[in-house]
């Protein structure tokens, strides 16, 4: 099967995604379907091709661009240039197989069409630069009045709030949102969407995940496995994190110690407010 | 110079460092997790939520060659125990304040983390892999399977003490020590604690063909001090009882000053060795105060303390050469009152009284790692007044038994031009001197009138004036 030069970003993003440590991720084919799931089983995507591909399931750090297939021992990967052909065998060992991939895939389908949308939201690759990438979640807070996209610090705090400013739109990149809905996705999935494609719609329902979509790009349609936590869609500044009790392993040795150290910051105080005094 | 003439010149140069507020010592916080963290699973239709735990009772890497190998001749480490906080509490360990940002920041589960050990059956199994390279240079891979190969002893209580009170019931250190003893593989322990002068333990390292030697730390005579410095850790006068008997045995013991605090454990110096002669201990080992230690936790322990950290540090951790000098005046005081005395401190490598930093150098019969920092420094002592070429140093190296791995090769050849992440210099080592280049870059000669670090007292002591 050869694949054609823009079917081969599907699988050349997907990889290198995966190189950079940013989604670890397998690659499954049957027919005209492409479906890339991350190891972390959080995003699911799905690309439909308009020729067909064969059957074939790979890690993406071991596509070789060009020519693939799937043999009965595993997968082949062939590439060539004038002088030498390049033949690599890998074998095939998914975490989940290509019928419950498919399976999963309708569950979450059918959900969604029997669900409402909560909200509809346009987002283009622009917004990206506005976000920190170092920060594990991006929060999406739906309220009947409009949207943000919300970033916290748990160690320091801070809390990065963004939206939208207005400004014309078509029909299509109108944003909508009907209810309210707080939803946390991990940032580098997020991230990982736009690698694919510079604009997509969000779609949220009262479930926890989300769709998102681009169907001008082989029909490109993900599910996003939502995070949830305390303070999600919290605004409220909170200073510091949680302080945790730690176990000091086996009998203390330094108890007594810490007893005595507290005894005589009590008197090194007590003889100051006596200098103080005067 | 004395070092008692030196210590009283540091004293104009070095200030006492009070402090008007105790510090405020940081709390332990978790690993960067929200609370009440759940994720949703696509493909099992759920949510969960997801951790990263470590196992809370056993250890998988206990065995490992230093990252110190570059410069240290016995670098192949076996730990039996590890945990969030060794229970001796030292007031100078860093290595707590390191594996408690370690543990806390990459798992979810520090808090039910207590002293963790080695599995018999696990480490028994690794190192009867191990042992099948004995003498095998050629066929061993990695660097473990090198230093066994090499026979370079193995060394307890290098990342965590391994005889702790709990090592009474579980018996891990016991059980690798007499594997040790059956294969006959030289053993050396560091430790503070008293268990190993319990009979079955003298009895075990006794009866070891291959030899074995313990490194007690006794840092000082100053019971007040000690109890200050180390609160948890067993008086020096126990640890004297456990040295006596496991030396009355026939097991090598030195003791070990390390880190050498000036202001602070300096004192005492008869009592000291009064008490090490009649346990019938001759050797002693030295280092100065690492510069891993400069950090806000330690500093403000030893404030708690009521101890002047900074003097001590800035005297000899912050420079090298006035560290090197004090240390090197404080073992002479060791060498009068008739103890062989070492130091890994690379400026007195030289003077040494033996090759092995460890002073077990003429006391095991095994390998040593010849390709490193210390050993090189001794080569080029040892070929004075010639002078010596990178290209010769290999080869000697080389006919040893050869490096630990290229990558190690390439460390300690940095080491020796000076280049490299600074953690080492060969250029440190007092009488050393680059006299030439070549292609494979300085070439040194040891010369004993050149002392740089004399030359760098006598500056500083005019600029007082």
């Amino acid at each position: 099967m050869i694949s054609s030069s823009q079917l081969e970003k599907i699988f050349a993003h997907a990889a290198a995604l995966h190189s950079e440590g940013k989604m670890k991720n397998w690659i499954y084919g049957e027919g005209t379907k492409i479906y890339i799931l991350n190891t972390d089983c959080s995003l699911l995507m799905r690309f439909r091709v308009p020729w067909e591909l064969g059957h074939f399931c790979f890690s993406a750090h071991e596509y070789e661009g060009q020519e693939f297939h799937l043999s009965p021992t595993g997968m082949i990967f062939k590439s060539q240039d004038q002088d030498y052909e390049r033949t690599k065998f890998s074998p095939v060992n998914p975490p989940y197989s290509f019928e419950w991939i498919k399976r999963t895939w309708s569950i979450l389908d059918q959900k969604t069409k029997e669900c409402k949308p909560v909200g509809k939201i346009v987002l283009e690759d622009k917004v990206l630069r506005w976000l920190e990438k170092d920060l594990p979640h991006t929060e999406f807070v739906l309220k009947e009045k409009g949207w943000s996209l919300v970033q916290r610090n748990i160690y320091t705090g801070e809390i990065i709030q963004i939206t939208k400013k207005p400004r014309p739109l078509t029909l299509l990149d109108k944003d909508e949102v009907m209810g309210e809905r707080n939803i946390g996705l991990r940032t580098n999935d997020f991230f990982a969407l736009f690698t694919f494609v510079p604009k997509l719609s969000f779609y949220f329902y009262d479930l926890p995940f989300a769709q998102a979509m681009n169907l001008s790009f082989f029909d490109m349609r993900v599910f996003l496995g939502g995070c949830f936590y305390d303070s999600l869609g919290d605004l409220e500044v909170i200073y510091g994190r949680e302080i945790q009790k730690v176990r000091h392993g086996e009998p203390s040795a330094d108890r007594k110690n810490i007893e005595r150290r507290k005894e005589l910051i009590q008197k090194i105080k007590a003889r100051r407010r006596l200098i103080n005094k005067g | 110079m004395e070092y008692e003439d030196l210590k009283r010149k540091l004293q104009r140069i070095v200030p006492r460092h009070g402090v008007f507020a105790l510090p405020k010592m940081p709390k332990l916080s978790h690993k960067g997790r929200k609370k009440n963290y759940r994720q949703y699973h696509l493909v099992e239709n759920k949510l969960i939520e997801p951790r990263r735990n470590l196992h809370e009772e056993e250890i998988k890497s206990f065995a490992e060659v230093s990252l110190r190998a570059q410069a240290c001749p016995m670098p192949l480490n076996l730990d039996t125990y590890d945990g969030l906080i060794c229970p001796f509490g030292c007031r100078y360990c860093y290595a707590n304040w390191f594996r408690l940002s370690l543990y806390t920041s990459f798992f979810d589960n520090p808090d039910q983390i207590g002293i963790r050990s080695c599995n018999p059956d696990f480490f028994k199994r690794q190192l009867d892999r191990y042992m099948s390279y004995r003498g095998r240079v050629e066929k061993a891979g990695n660097e473990v399977a090198r230093a066994f190969a090499l026979e370079i002893p193995v060394r307890f209580g290098i990342r965590f003490e391994d005889f702790l009170p709990c090592e009474e019931k579980k018996r891990v250190s016991y059980e690798l020590l007499r594997y040790l003893k059956e294969v006959s593989y030289p053993v050396m322990i560091n430790t503070k604690s008293t268990l190993v002068g319990r009979d079955e333990y003298v009895k075990v390292l006794s009866e070891n063909k291959a030899k074995a030697a313990v490194h007690m730390t006794l840092i000082t005579a100053d019971e007040r001090l000690r109890k200050k410095l180390e609160p948890g850790a067993p008086s020096f006068k126990r640890r004297i009882e456990a040295c006596a008997s496991l030396a009355s045995a026939g097991v090598r013991v030195v003791a070990r000053i390390e880190p050498f605090m000036p202001f602070l454990n300096d004192t005492m110096l008869d009592e000291y060795a009064q008490a090490l002669k009649e346990a019938g201990v001759s050797n002693i080992t030295f280092d100065t105060y690492s510069y891993s230690a400069r950090g806000f936790v330690v500093r403000g322990a030893f404030q708690m303390a009521g101890l002047d950290f900074d003097r001590m540090f800035y005297a000899v951790s912050d420079s090298q050469p006035l560290g090197s000098l004090a240390l090197a005046l404080f073992m002479d005081e060791f060498r009068k009152r008739g103890f062989s005395c070492s130091t890994f401190d690379f400026g007195n490598v030289p003077y040494n009284d033996q090759d092995i930093c460890c002073e077990v150098g003429d006391w095991f019969e095994s390998g040593w790692n010849y390709g490193c920092g210390v050993m090189a420094i001794r080569y080029i002592k040892s070929q004075s007044p010639k002078p010596v070429r990178w290209s010769q140093f290999e080869n000697w190296v080389e006919s040893k038994g050869g490096f630990l791995s290229p990558a190690l090769k390439k460390e300690v050849h940095q080491i020796w031009n000076g280049e490299g992440d600074g953690q080492f210099y060969l250029s440190w080592a007092d009488g050393l001197k680059c006299c030439d280049w070549d292609e494979d870059g300085r070439v040194w000669r040891w010369d004993p009138n050149e002392n740089y670090r004399q030359k760098m007292f006598q500056i500083l002591l005019e600029g007082l004036k």
